[in-house]
């Protein structure tokens, strides 16, 4: 993991699979758990937030020897901010149902951790392929894990899928919809152990209570998303040293995610 | 009066801003393995929140509105909760340290907790006027600080309890976080009864 | 990331006031797409709110641009059972006609009839929302072959399911009496309306 240039392929499948932002990386857990009642809507979600963060990417890796360290944070905000306004206004052109569903969760794809998260550790040192790529594969990631989650609670929680009513459920038969699988308990729950079943197969630990969120002393100067700490305080899994050179400001950053 | 006391019964009950709304689901978390730190956040989230909302809402009302710059509203939002915190945090470093200490360090984390955004964008989406959008601001934050309470609570219980294996760290968590937001389900209700 | 104490000189870009330029330069170029992507999205945008709100109305009258909301105060006195008027207004800003809303008094309850009038006060469309009615009876007030028959008559005519009455009679539905004479009450509610506002 000391490598520096991982291939293109990595930086995408690594979003997927290995560092996926809801069950490795702990990011971006608000719209996980409110807007994921139905499949549909968890769906429509994490295309929507990938949207917003392959572009965020894209411009912030262009921009990255042009913004400066002290304004960094404010810029971009405004171009996520400028993003996710995009977004909303052909949403409510478009596609005004998905709109009405996912309701103020849009705007607040602004402030997901991944989006500011992957600007801050990635997309501000690498190039613009390797940080579309990051960002389709946490993208990807990203919607697949809200789509199992939708479907888990639109199933156990309504008996439909995709609005289609399922089979044997519901009605006169045995097996009846659990309505708190769709309500914010439910969220919780099914999410909880989402994160469990994977870490099982992955059969590593390494969602653990984490270490209080701003650590100034590993992390000067940064703003810290996510919890991927063990519970010793230091990062769960190795680090990759940083690709630009270090200086005095920058001295204990590195790639946090 | 009754006015103000259902916003914040609804707010700090019955929708609370954690565990119905989702909103501030990060810092709560994160930060709730420990009371300091649940106390720290909570206190500077309450400041923000009534901060932005004094702010927002007239710039929202007087700025964009007449000027047909609704589609600005996310940009002008942020930026403004981002001003207010790093002035609020310079304020609080100069005039009360000790205050500083306790929850100065949270305030640049506050700039991208959902739930401030979220209630100012709930402000205008409920047609608040401006007192009852302060109102719902500093509800929002005590709403924000009793989850974060509770929670610290459950979590310290649990650290002494025999989780298996798979369940270590965040799965525990979200489940006992379930378990929390059911016996907010008891609110539900409620108002209607009480206001009548 | 720009080195800062490291070096002897700071990049340009780190210097005195250029970072608040960069910043006001970014905001500027954001706010900008911003007003533009607004302006290309802006009618599409207007339909969906058009559609969300006057679903029906839009169908009486397609052409229409917008709807203005009419005042019911007078109207609301002699005819308690109106509960909407809109004017659809095209996209010149000429006035297309009116759409009224009258709630009859159904066999399942509230039936509310919805009628668009042109400006001479023909009839240019009906909807029922017949949900509370019965199936196979009453609910075929919902279908065109019975609801389209109403596109003949003018505001002025009194309507009525009685064939031996001097009214313009109309042809009832089969079996359903009861939800014949709320629709017959409510399309003469609203014609009158209609005549109460010209």
């Amino acid at each position: 993991m000391a490598k520096k240039n991982r291939s293109l392929t990595y930086e995408f499948t690594k979003g997927i699979v290995k560092e996926n932002p809801l069950l490795v990386l702990l990011l971006g857990t608000c719209p996980a758990l409110a807007v994921t009642t139905s499949a549909w809507n968890g769906l429509g979600m994490g295309l929507a937030a990938t949207f917003v963060l392959v572009l965020a990417n894209i411009v912030i890796s262009a921009l990255r020897n042009v913004i400066p360290d002290r304004v960094r944070i404010p810029s971009y905000i405004t171009i996520i901010a400028s993003l996710v306004t995009i977004l909303q206004l052909l949403l409510q052109a478009y596609l005004p149902d998905l709109n009405r569903s996912l309701g103020i969760y849009i705007p607040l794809i602004t402030v997901n951790c991944i989006i500011l998260g992957r600007a801050e550790a990635f997309a501000n040192r690498r190039t613009i392929i390797a940080s579309l790529m990051d960002g389709l594969g946490m993208g990807v990631g990203f919607t697949l894990a809200l789509f199992i989650i939708g479907s888990v609670r639109e199933i156990l929680g309504y008996g439909t899928f995709f609005g289609m009513g399922l089979p044997y459920i519901g009605g006169d038969y045995v097996l009846q919809p659990i309505l708190i699988f769709a309500l914010p308990p439910g969220g919780f729950a099914v999410y909880g152990l989402l994160i469990a079943l994977s870490q099982k197969l992955s059969n590593r630990l390494y969602a653990q209570t984490p270490a209080p969120i701003l650590d100034k002393e590993h992390y000067p100067g940064s703003v810290l998303v996510g919890s991927a700490f063990g519970s010793d305080g230091k990062l769960a899994y190795p680090v990759v040293s940083q690709e630009k050179e270090p200086s005095a400001g920058d001295a204990g950053r590195k790639e946090s995610f | 009066m009754i006015d103000i006391a259902k916003i914040l019964f609804t707010v700090i009950l019955i929708n609370n801003i954690v565990l119905s709304q989702f909103l501030g689901v990060c810092s709560f978390l994160g930060l709730t393995t420990n009371l300091k730190n649940s106390m720290g956040m909570s206190l500077a989230v309450v400041f923000v929140m009534v901060v932005s909302s004094a702010i927002t809402y007239p710039i929202y009302t007087y700025l964009l509105v007449p000027n047909n710059l609704e589609y600005l509203q996310t940009v002008v939002f942020i930026l403004i909760i981002a001003s207010a915190v790093q002035v609020l945090e310079a304020i609080i470093k100069k005039s009360m340290p000790p205050l500083y200490k306790a929850m100065g360090i949270y305030l640049p984390l506050i700039t991208t907790n959902c739930a401030i955004l979220g209630i100012m964008l709930l402000n205008i989406q409920e047609s608040y006027t401006f007192v009852q959008a302060i109102i719902n601001g500093f509800g929002a934050g005590v709403s924000f600080m009793l989850a974060m309470f509770l929670f610290a609570g459950v979590r310290q219980k649990m650290s002494e309890a025999n989780i298996p294996e798979f369940f270590k760290g965040m799965p525990s968590v979200l489940v006992a976080a379930a378990i929390v937001s059911v016996s907010f389900n008891g609110f539900k209700g409620v108002i209607e009864n009480i206001f009548g | 990331m720009p080195a800062k104490d490291n070096k002897n000189k700071t990049p340009l870009i780190d210097r005195g006031i250029m970072p608040v330029v960069i910043l006001t330069v970014i905001t500027i170029v954001c706010v900008a797409a911003l007003a533009f992507v607004s302006s290309i999205t802006e009618d599409a945008r207007k339909a969906q709110e058009l559609q969300a709100s006057f679903a029906i109305q839009l169908e009486l009258f397609p052409e229409a641009d917008e709807f203005l909301q009419i005042p019911l105060d007078d109207i609301a006195a002699k005819f308690p059972s109106i509960t909407q008027i809109v004017q659809a207004i095209d996209s010149s800003g000429g006035s297309l006609g009116y759409v009224v809303t009258a709630e009859g008094n159904g066999y399942g309850g509230e039936l509310p009839a919805t009628v668009g009038y042109d400006t001479d006060g023909n009839i240019v469309g009906v909807r029922f929302d017949v949900s509370a009615e019965t199936a196979g009876y009453g609910q075929n007030a919902g279908k065109p072959d019975f609801y389209e028959q109403f596109s003949s008559f003018n505001a002025s005519q009194t309507l009525t399911a009685d064939s031996s009455s001097s009214d313009t009679v109309i042809d009832a539905l089969t079996g359903s009496t009861r939800t014949t004479n709320a629709i017959v009450a409510a399309i003469n509610d609203a014609s009158g309306a209609f005549q109460l506002m010209e």
